[in-house]
Parts: C-alpha cells; structure tokens; sequence
C-alpha cells in the first residue's frame, strides 16, 4: 500500500468515526430529529419487523395453545376417567333403585294379602336348556319351603315349587308344558276351564272352553281356587285370542301371560293362605323366615 | 401321571361350567330368546377327536349330568347326547383335525343329529314339549348359535387335546384300545 492510499484510508476512517459521533451526540442530546435516510431505513425495516412481531405473536399463542392443549388433554383424561366411574356408579344405583322398588312391590303384594304367609325368594338360576321353563330360588326346606307350593309376584301367579333341596327350591313356571291351573274370568266369574303352559314365555292356552262363554279378548284372568295348590283370585293373565276349536263345538283362548317371566327377579313362595285344607305343617318350623328382607 | 387327573377334572369341569353359564350369564346373550347347548359342543369336539367309543360314553356322562340337573326325564339327554356323540365319533379317522373347519362342521352335524334324535324320542313317547314350528325354530337357531361358538372354541380344544391339559395319556390310550377291541 503506498502512502498516499494510507492517508487516503486514515481520512475516511476518521470522517466516518466523526459522523458517527456527531450522530451519537446529537441522538445523546435528544435535539436529534430524523433525517430522510433515517426515515428511509426506519420504513424500509417497518414491514418486516410488523411480519416479524405478528409471527412472535403468533408463536407465542401457538406455544399457549400447545400448552392449554396439553392441560386440556389431561383434564379431558381425567374427566374421562371421572365419567366411567360415575357411569359405573351410576348403573349401580340404577340397580339398587330397581331392586328397591321391585322388593316395594313385592312388600305391597305381601301387605295387601295379608291372609297368606308368604316368603321371599331371590331367582338364582334359570333353565339350562330351550325346553325347560323353570327357575331355582334360594329358598329351600330350611326356610319352610315344600313342594307344590304356589309361587307369586306382585304382577301374578309365576308357578309352583316343583322340587326342594335344603336352601334351594325349582320352581315350574306357569309357561312349562307341566302346569295347569283352573281359571276363572275376573269380570264375569264364569268358570273358564284349565290354563296350560305352552313352553314359551308369551303364552298358555285354554282349551275346551264353552261355546257360550263370555270370555273376550282382553277379558282378565284369575285363578279359580278350586285346586289345593293356587290361592283364589291371583292374576293369571289377559285373554289374547278367542278362536273356535277343530270340532266346531268348543273355544279355545290363548292368554298373555301377567308376569313377565324373563325379567322376574325376585318372587313369594306361598308357604300357607287362607281357607288352605292342608295345614301349617306344610310350611315348616321357619314358616315366617325371610332372608331376602320382604317382611 | 398328575396330569392325566388334571385332564379328567377337567373333562368332568367343562360340562359342568357349560350348564352352570347356561342357567346363569347365558342367560343375557340369548339369539331370539334361544340358548346354545355347550355340553353338546363339549360332547362333539370329543367325540371328534377321540372317536366313537369315547364320544358315546362321554356323551353318556354329560348327558347324565344334565338330566339330573334338570330333575326331568332322566334319560333323554342321557340317550341323545350319547347317540349323538357316539355317530359322529365315527368320523374321528376321516378327519383332519387339525383343519379349523373340523370344529364348526361337526357341531352343525351333530348339532343336526341331536335335534333329529331329541325330536324322535319327544315323538316315540309321546312328551309334548312346545309347538313343533316353535321347536323347530328353536333347533335351526341353536345349531347356528353352537356352530358360531364352535369357532373360537375347536381352535382351544384342539390345542388343548394335542398338547395342553387335555392331552390323552399314553396308558389311557392302551385301556381305551382294549376297551375298544372288546367292544368291537
């Protein structure tokens, strides 16, 4: 480099150091008023720096919205947790109300017949197969419980104790091809004539009925008390269908059952009822006994 | 020698836990109001893989434990699972076992064979159990049912009889080829 250049570079420099303080001081002393290139490159950075503060704003409210979406998520689980355990006790509560009001009934059953002894048995097993209609309960010959004892629920007559163990009773529904019970019309008290299980749970029928009965569709139906076995009065059914037999000569109904046999629970075994001939001694020392809180 | 025993308890388990779901949780997953019959898969998946000898006296066994359970007619489940068991038994060296197909065919088959002898025996003495189109809807949803349960189940049982718990003991195999010749 010669020498001429160096003092070229040593003049240059120091004008630029100049300016810069000239700048410095007057930008110190705040008489400092914008000047056009100033202005220009305040402006020329202003969209930029706009683009760059709305992205930092908008940065921030994603890294916000990540965040809140990571609460969220962890109050949603938690929440979803909450609703299984309150659905779940829910359902349970749901059941109890259910069972309460089932053993009300039975309870208003027991109160409104006061002339029968009755005991309560909770349903602990069903037929196995398609051909059988019966029940198991889990009351048995310890609790008073004997064979051919009639069985009721508050909505009617379910069947009768077919065989007993020491804590367990089988019971024939009303359903089952084995049952039949003398039936009267409710209304009119005509004697109807014999109800017979037809194996499924919708229906009995009643066969040889007379020409000249009353009995209608919808005409309600009710145990005649004529046999040992059923109390007199207790709700069988509802006539379904009237129609007239092969022969010509006689009726033949079918009948809706009262109960619904595929939602009982919980049914009364009738150890003794009123003008019964047989005496107490079918029932058994434990006659009054009730473990399932019906009395 | 342990295992043998683990094996008849658990011959004697299987039927018995069939007929207690079946008068209990089963009770929920009924198809139009009809329950399968799991002794009866029980009966046919032996008989499949043991032959006929066994499949009879098994059936025989279960048959007998569900007709006590019932308390009526002893001898009619007795009867018709052990026919049942004992014909479709005979198809034990036709067979490939080890096909998927082989448990769900069987119970259809059998499942057919025991409707048909069930109904005859209902026919020949005369017992009045329901309306024969409802019996007969009852059967034709059953089988299917049974046939659909067969499925998962033959995969188990099959493994189970040809390495698991339920795998025949040599010296059993020995009474049992005795018993058959004295039969035969």
């Amino acid at each position: 480099m010669g020498k001429y250049a160096r003092i070229r570079e040593f003049w240059i420099v120091l004008s630029i150091v100049v300016i810069l303080l000239l700048m410095v001081s007057r930008a110190v002393t705040g008489s400092h008023r914008q000047n056009f290139l100033e202005r220009g490159v305040t402006a020329m950075f202003a969209p930029s720096q706009r683009v760059a503060v709305n992205l930092e704003d908008r940065l921030g409210k994603w890294q916000y919205l990540l965040e809140e979406k990571q609460q969220l998520e962890e109050k949603l689980q938690d929440l979803a947790q909450e609703e299984a355990r309150l659905k779940l006790e829910n359902q349970e509560l749901r059941e109890y109300r259910a069972e309460a009001l089932r053993l009300e009934a039975l309870l208003g059953f027991k109160e409104a017949n006061p002339h029968e002894t009755l005991l309560g048995a909770r349903i602990i097993a069903r037929s196995p197969d398609n051909w059988n209609q019966m029940i198991t309960v889990d009351q048995g010959y310890d609790q008073g419980v004997r064979k051919n004892m009639a069985v009721v629920s508050p909505d009617g007559l379910v069947g009768i104790v077919a065989s007993v163990t020491r804590n367990t009773s089988r019971i024939d529904l009303l359903t089952d091809r084995n049952i039949a019970v003398g039936i009267i019309l409710e209304q009119s008290r005509e004697t109807n004539g014999i109800a017979e299980g037809t194996g499924s749970a919708q229906a009995l029928r009643v066969k040889n009925v007379p020409y000249y009965s009353a009995m209608r569709e919808g005409d309600r139906v009710i145990t005649s008390g004529l046999s040992e076995i059923y109390p007199k009065g207790i709700i069988v059914g509802t006539v379904k269908e009237v129609t007239r037999e092969e022969n010509g000569l006689l009726l033949a109904a079918s009948i809706e059952p009262a109960v619904h046999f595929d939602d009982l629970e919980e049914v009364l075994i009738v150890l003794r009822y009123e003008n019964q001939e047989s005496g107490p001694e079918a029932a058994g020392p434990n006659a009054v006994s009730d473990p399932a809180g019906i009395e | 020698m342990r295992l043998r025993y683990l094996r008849y308890f658990l011959l004697a388990f299987l039927p018995m836990a069939a007929l207690y779901l079946q008068a209990t949780l089963f009770r929920r997953l009924t198809v139009d109001g009809v329950l399968p019959d799991g002794i009866l898969i029980f009966v046919l998946f032996f008989a499949l893989l043991n032959g006929d000898i066994h499949g009879g006296v098994y059936g025989l066994c279960c048959g007998l434990l569900e007709d006590f359970y019932l308390g009526r007619f002893i001898g009619v489940n007795m009867l018709t699972k052990g026919l049942t068991g004992y014909l479709l038994g005979k198809f034990n060296r036709q067979i490939n076992p080890e096909s998927p197909w082989v448990g769900p065919l069987g119970v259809f088959l059998g499942g057919m064979l025991h409707a048909a002898l069930f109904g005859l025996l209902m026919l020949f003495f005369d017992l009045y159990l329901m309306d024969a189109g409802r019996m007969l809807k009852i059967f034709a949803v059953q089988i299917l049912y049974q046939t659909m349960l067969s499925i998962p189940l033959y995969w188990w049982y099959y493994h189970s009889h040809s390495s698991g718990w339920l795998k025949p003991a040599e010296e059993e195999d020995r009474l049992w080829n005795r018993m058959n010749k004295l039969v035969k």
